[in-house]
């Protein structure tokens, strides 16, 4: 069973905007002005695992976005301006003296919160579709729909591709204001274009020259903003609404909550750091949420958008097979399962919703002395939420995710290990002018067994940490507190040391070793001076 | 290897990613390494030396992968010779390369690559799909950044046109 959410959470917006059946800026008595209303809508094609199902087109109304009347022989000169409600009503009016020959103009931005969908390789120009030249003396009703502009084959004008971002930007909104209706969410800049490709940054360019020339890699948050594919018949992304709400989630962790992700390849089945684990399986789950009773995650590309693939956020096994806290999709199902009812399930005995969800990540995840891991994330919702702590760690042990149930948001006791007995303890302790021996393994950078983590609480004093490695091995070193970083030594050798840091009396600091070795397996010595 | 390295080697820098010593020496003091932000995808890196009318493609697998489709085609007017299939229904341990050439014929200007892979890895099928750009920017290309904007008030806008939904 799945939880959706009520009618009256897409109010929310309307009650934001003031909107609802449509706002106007216009002023006057009836008589006094002249006026447009309609309903505003978008061609949504329907993403499956198999692809874009371009024989299930629904139209969906614009939610909430900024419309307004200009003059048709000078689109300079605004007439008036209102918000579409969340059924894609407008209501629009501007002074009788004004022009009767006008356009309807619908930008692909909301007001509240803002969310601007932008095209970076025409200098973020902001989207909008626009009506033809409409006669305001004989017409005061004029519905709007934005066509995909599939041709059959190909694509002509996408009028409805930055509509459906928007929506799908909206939808993730809506679903937390359904449940904290005073979330204050950051501005949000979406890039989306018909030239972004999966094309890396060439060696010739900028970062900045690269998103202008639309590559952009892959659909992704960058810290600023989202970039979403839109190169048709190689990798499209605007009508996957799982995949735009995974990068909103990122967007979310970066402005309202923290991540230490650190980035890298990963994948389903990987045992990786679980900072990534726990960032990734937010991104998927969060997704599923979000569209919920969809659970279904389906990415589309490929020739004619044909082909494509996807997976079940309600799947705890097939998906997962390597379970434990360092793996992504034993984090997206966890999280999953503890926003849905899981009547279905017998390991699921929780069904918080989203709101829990959203002050933990807020709040205890946030602040966390911690890294943020699926230790840190349980750790203080069992503390949130004592009378299910039970059910939580019934649901974190299914399937032997967690060896014992978490205790704290250090992973203290753990005993999975995934695959070598050098990855536990999670977090270690070090004392300044003792070295510590670690042990590493070949895999990539962003492997469990490529990272070590130690706490070390600050007395005032200044510090630095040095690493030293026997084999040619590369190592690096970084200090973090809550995540913000504090000191690092990253160059080309294993035997390096961090700038100075002072930490600050009673302050935990958190070490972390990260490994780029090749050898089989190799040590290397920490020590905090 | 580095921090800033292991950013690179995110699928949304690829190319970058050979200027990594340059990016060391560059590196502010108090960057952190930046969350991995793309979408869930193959666990492949796929990269392509690419010439005027040819390119190697090598694509490492991460994991272990079954039912492999890797397939070539093209885009804004680049022609694949061939049907592009690569490879179909193969197999592959975890860690292992291979290298495919492939032979093409460029469109105007410049035009793309594109390799999708497709597999059953460890979790299920997933897809990667990446393109390589071929020759320069005509001039009409390279002017498209202001084709199509609008001003709308005061601010440019990309315009699309509505169809009017009559009752």
């Amino acid at each position: 069973m799945m939880r959706g959410f009520p009618i009256a959470a897409f109010l929310g917006l309307c009650v934001a905007v003031g909107a609802c059946g449509g706002g106007s800026s216009g002023g006057g008595p009836p008589g006094d002005v002249r006026s447009l209303t309609g309903t505003i809508t978008f061609d949504k094609v329907t993403s499956t695992t198999a692809g874009l199902n371009y024989s299930a087109i629904v139209q969906r109304p614009v939610r909430g976005a900024d419309v307004s009347v200009v003059e048709a022989a000078n689109t300079t000169n605004v007439l008036g301006s209102a918000v579409t409600g969340n059924d894609g009503r407008y209501s629009l009016t501007w002074p009788l003296t004004g022009p009767a020959s006008v356009k309807v103009v619908v930008f692909a931005r909301t007001s509240s919160p803002k969310i601007f969908v932008e095209d970076n390789t025409s200098g973020s120009a902001i989207y909008a579709i626009a009506s033809g030249t409409v006669d305001a003396t004989s017409t005061t009703t004029l519905d709007l729909n934005a066509p995909s502009g599939w041709t059959g084959s190909s694509y002509s004008a996408r009028s409805s591709a930055p509509l459906a971002v928007l929506d799908a930007a909206t939808q993730a909104v809506l679903a937390f204001r359904a449940v904290r209706p005073a979330v204050a969410f950051a501005d949000l800049h979406i890039n989306w274009s018909a030239n972004n490709a999966p094309i890396g940054r060439q060696s010739d360019e900028t970062q900045a020259q690269a998103y202008a020339a639309g590559h952009i890699g892959t659909s992704h948050w960058n810290g600023t903003a989202l970039y979403i594919l839109g190169k048709a018949d190689v990798d499209t992304d605007e009508f996957d609404d799982h995949v735009i709400v995974h990068e909103w989630g990122h967007y979310f962790e970066s402005t309202l909550s923290r991540s230490d992700n650190p980035g890298g390849p990963h994948g389903a089945g990987d045992v990786k750091d679980p900072r990534l684990a726990f960032g990734e399986g937010w991104g998927n789950a969060l997704s599923a949420m979000v569209w919920s009773p969809n659970t279904v995650y389906s990415d589309s590309s490929g020739t004619r958008q044909g082909q494509g693939f996807g997976f079940d956020l309600e799947d705890n096994t097939s998906s997962d097979p390597v379970p434990g806290w360092f793996s992504e999709t034993s984090v997206q199902s966890i999280l999953y399962d503890l926003f849905d009812s899981g009547s279905n399930e017998a390991f699921d005995g929780v069904a918080l919703g989203l709101g829990p969800i959203y002050d933990v990540m807020t709040g205890g995840e946030k602040n966390t002395t911690a890294l943020t891991t699926l230790y840190s994330f349980i750790a203080a919702l069992k503390a949130a939420n004592p009378s299910q702590a039970a059910a939580i760690d019934t649901l974190t042990r299914y399937r032997n995710v967690v060896g014992v149930p978490i205790a704290d948001a250090y992973g203290t006791g753990e005993t999975v290990d995934g695959g070598y007995p050098a990855n536990l303890p999670l977090y270690r302790s070090i004392t300044v002018g003792s070295g510590v021996g670690l042990t590493l393994f070949n895999d990539a950078p962003n492997a469990l067994s490529q990272n070590r983590y130690f706490r070390y609480t600050g007395n005032g004093a200044s510090h630095t940490v040095s690493i030293a490695t026997g084999s040619s091995d590369d190592v690096d070193v970084a200090v973090y507190q809550k995540g913000a970083l504090q000191a690092f030594a990253n160059g080309p050798t294993g035997t390096e040391t961090t700038q100075p840091f002072t930490a600050a009396s009673g302050v935990e600091y958190i070490i972390v070793v990260t490994g780029f070795g090749t050898s089989a397996s190799y040590t290397t010595t920490v020590t905090l001076n | 290897m580095n921090f800033v390295s292991l950013i690179c080697s995110a699928a949304l820098a690829l190319a970058a990613c050979q200027t990594d010593s340059a990016k060391r020496d560059d590196a502010p003091a108090k960057q952190p390494p930046a969350g991995s932000v793309g979408k869930p995808e193959a666990p492949v890196q796929v990269d392509a030396a690419v010439g005027t009318s040819s390119a190697r493609v090598t694509v490492r697998f991460d994991q272990a992968a079954t039912g492999l489709d890797v397939r070539a085609s093209g885009a804004d007017g680049l022609a694949v010779q061939g049907d592009g299939v690569l490879a179909r229904g193969t197999s592959v341990a975890a860690g292992e390369t291979s290298t495919f050439d492939v032979a093409f014929t460029p469109g105007p200007g410049q035009s793309m690559l594109v390799i999708s892979v497709r597999g059953t890895f460890a979790a299920g099928e997933r897809i990667t799909v990446r393109a390589f750009p071929v020759g320069k920017p005509s001039a009409e290309q390279a002017n498209k950044a202001d084709a199509g904007t609008t001003q709308i008030g005061n601010e440019r806008v990309k315009l699309l046109p509505a169809e009017e939904v009559k009752k």
